[in-house]
């Protein structure tokens, strides 16, 4: 529960990069918090905190990947990514322990997806519920030899 | 199966393309925004076989100096994987999750069939792609990067 706390705390941070968090970032925060399984009234608690001063890592460096992926999409929220931005995409990336060459490379997907109008296309909320209840499993190790 | 296919993509809202049109062949590309990255998906359906192949493609190609760690990290993943596989192409480092079906084109079921393949694709994509990119660019070892991964819960990975 922490660690979606901090994820958020985190988010919030680089929301607030040019001191003010806009609508829609805040929505995205929203949004991720339901991802997150917590509900309103924590991320709501979160949103009217104080910003964190410094922001903490995660351990892990799939956290670590899907922080820096969320902060991307924060940045693009408004379909425009700017020279600055991109340079701070790079520097987060760098902090987060993951090469240039992989903000270069999302970066440019995202860039491409945003001119094809393919950044709308997300899978719901309720379509994931949908799945998760006949996909809970995604492995079986049966073994089957004698 | 062409028309179930663009009945299912317009009514989940998704824009898309159709990059090839052929009585033989069709194929339809859309972008899609995903928990953890970004992918492409290229639904290909072929009506002679009554086949539909699905292909979520990695946001990345795979640099030639990673393939092994890549190669390794597939296998487990593959290892057990229900529905689909991964699978990457070791000459230009192109790395997917596929999911092909068969269908029957007097099958009722067959929206529902398309629609439920279609997401599990998304999902098992971007489950791994997390541990995909941290083998590419953190240089973390595949079976770490798969332990964060299954080791984590499965709603999402925080």
């Amino acid at each position: 529960m922490e660690m979606k706390k901090r994820h958020l705390q985190s988010l919030m941070y680089f929301a607030h990069a040019d001191n003010h968090a806009h609508p829609a970032e805040l929505d995205f925060i929203r949004q991720v918090g339901k991802r997150l399984g917590l509900d309103d009234d924590e991320v709501n608690i979160i949103i009217n905190s104080k910003i964190v001063a410094e922001v903490s890592l995660p351990h892990s460096e799939v956290q670590r990947y899907i922080l820096f992926d969320d902060i991307l999409n924060l940045i693009a929220i408004d379909k425009k990514i700017t020279d600055a931005e991109e340079a701070g995409v790079k520097k987060v990336a760098t902090a987060l322990g993951f090469s240039a060459e992989m903000a270069e490379a999302t970066l440019n997907k995202l860039k491409r997806h945003i001119e094809l109008g393919f950044d709308t296309n997300q899978v719901s909320h309720a379509i994931k519920n949908t799945l998760f209840s006949f996909t809970f499993n995604l492995k079986s190790h049966e073994k089957y030899s004698d | 199966m062409k028309n179930i296919v663009i009945k299912v993509l317009n009514h989940l809202g998704y824009k898309y393309q159709i990059i090839v049109d052929k009585p033989q062949q069709t194929i339809i590309r859309l972008g899609m925004q995903l928990d953890n990255g970004r992918a492409d998906i290229y639904i290909d359906i072929r009506p002679e076989q009554e086949q539909v192949l699905i292909s979520a493609v990695s946001p990345v190609i795979v640099p030639a100096h990673k393939r092994n760690a890549i190669a390794e990290f597939i296998t487990r993943a593959n290892f057990g994987l229900i529905i689909g596989s991964f699978e990457m192409d070791y000459n230009d480092g192109e790395l997917k999750y596929k999911c092909n079906f068969l269908y029957d084109e007097d099958d009722c079921m067959s929206e529902k069939v398309f629609a439920r393949n279609l997401l599990i694709s998304f999902h098992t994509l971007d489950k791994y792609l997390p541990g995909i990119m941290t083998v590419l660019y953190a240089n973390v070892m595949p079976h770490s990067a798969i332990a964060q991964i299954e080791n984590a819960p499965d709603h999402n990975q925080n």
